[in-house]
């Protein structure tokens, strides 16, 4: 039997990408919960392959939705955030990186809100189709504007 | 799957209230019911994208809790478009599937024009396709499928059954539509949504006795 199920699997196609599988195996449609009586019988067998591990191919493809679903953050975000630095400019005369990396990061916040949660519900479903859920999408977002905001701000205490 | 004991409510209106279904790979559940009888709602709960008030989903001897534990177990075609509006259509196709579906998809006749466009630059209808395609093609042991011949034209309503029909081997689907003719078409059993529960159609003239059909 485990030679059976070893040749399935290598025949699978997604054994080229999948490190590790749960096999269940089934007769005339029934799954088994216990291995099948010994004897003469006639079954149909049938094994489900259930993938459980991604693979690294899998992984790149996530990590490049989740790059997708920020991208449309980043342009309305930044440009606020310059403008939020210009018009400090204007107030003081002191144009300063530091305001554009705070504001930054509560642009994209306010922006995520507004492109994803009011105006495009549905795209969620695009990223949760791949095993994403929303707070996975939160957090990503958040983490990717510290990034940016901080990185603003520690360049402007560089140069200063 | 076995989908139990699912109950939800939307303020004082009790929308679900005893929800037992079962699908196996192989199977194509046809879901049908009047307008506002939870059809969309059950499916979501199942997908995991709305919570319930309560519910008990397994998939093997893996119970299901939320949209982390249907990661490449189960996929959702929602009744509204999904696509990403920013992104080129070859791209989604390559996010969205393995190599070999992929490139399934990149060959058929009537994606092959729309690769270098963008979503947001797709008809209605070809999104709509394109969305039925993915979610076919992709690499899970249950799809479930809310409206899928909405904005189809009738020409290609034919080889979606086909491709649901073809890709029904491998995986369980449930399905539901307004046409229930498409359904009855294709479904290997019908369940009829009515009061807040489930029940199991035999023959078609069920239908009528409960009331969705004249």
């Amino acid at each position: 039997m485990s030679k059976y199920f070893k040749h399935k699997i290598h025949n699978s196609h997604d054994n080229l990408f999948c490190k590790e599988y749960i096999l269940t195996l089934a007769i005339n449609g029934n799954e088994l919960t216990k291995p099948p009586p010994i004897g003469e019988f006639v079954y149909e067998l049938s094994v489900n392959i259930i993938k459980v591990k991604t693979s690294s191919r899998d992984t790149m493809r996530i990590i490049i939705s989740i790059l997708f679903f920020y991208k449309k953050l980043v342009i309305p975000s930044l440009a606020m955030a310059i403008a939020v630095g210009f018009l400090e400019w204007l107030l003081t005369e002191q144009f300063s990186l530091k305001t554009v990396g705070y504001t930054y990061i509560l642009a994209s916040m306010y922006f995520h809100y507004l492109i994803y949660e009011k105006r495009n519900p549905g795209e969620y479903y695009f990223y949760y189709n791949m095993g994403l859920c929303k707070s996975i999408l939160w957090g990503t977002s958040l983490f990717l504007s510290l990034i940016i905001g901080l990185f603003l701000v520690i360049i402007w205490v560089i140069c200063k | 799957m076995q989908v139990e004991s699912v109950m939800k409510s939307f303020g004082t209106k009790h929308v679900l209230t005893d929800v037992f279904l079962s699908c196996r790979p192989g199977e194509i559940i046809g879901l049908l019911g009047k307008n506002g009888t939870g059809k969309s709602t059950l499916l979501k709960i199942i997908f995991g994208s709305l919570s319930a008030d309560q519910k008990f989903i397994k998939i093997g001897h893996k119970i299901i809790r939320g949209l982390l534990n249907n990661r490449n177990l189960v996929n959702y075609l929602p009744q509204n478009h999904f696509l990403p509006n920013h992104i080129k259509v070859s791209t989604i196709i390559y996010l969205f599937c393995d190599k070999r579906n992929a490139s399934l998809i990149k060959a058929n006749d009537l994606i092959k024009p729309m690769l270098n466009k963008k979503s947001k630059q797709l008809s209605g209808g070809e999104k709509r396709i394109l969305e039925i395609l993915l979610v076919l093609h992709s690499n899970v042991r249950y799809i479930l499928i809310d409206e899928p011949f909405n904005g189809i034209d009738p020409i290609y309503k034919e080889d979606i059954k086909n491709l649901i029909k073809e890709q029904s081997i491998n995986k369980g689907f449930i399905i539901t539509d307004h046409d229930y003719r498409n359904i009855l078409d294709i479904a290997t059993r019908i369940i009829l949504m009515h009061d807040g529960g489930t029940k199991v159609i035999l023959k078609n003239d069920e239908l009528k006795i409960w009331g969705y059909i004249p």
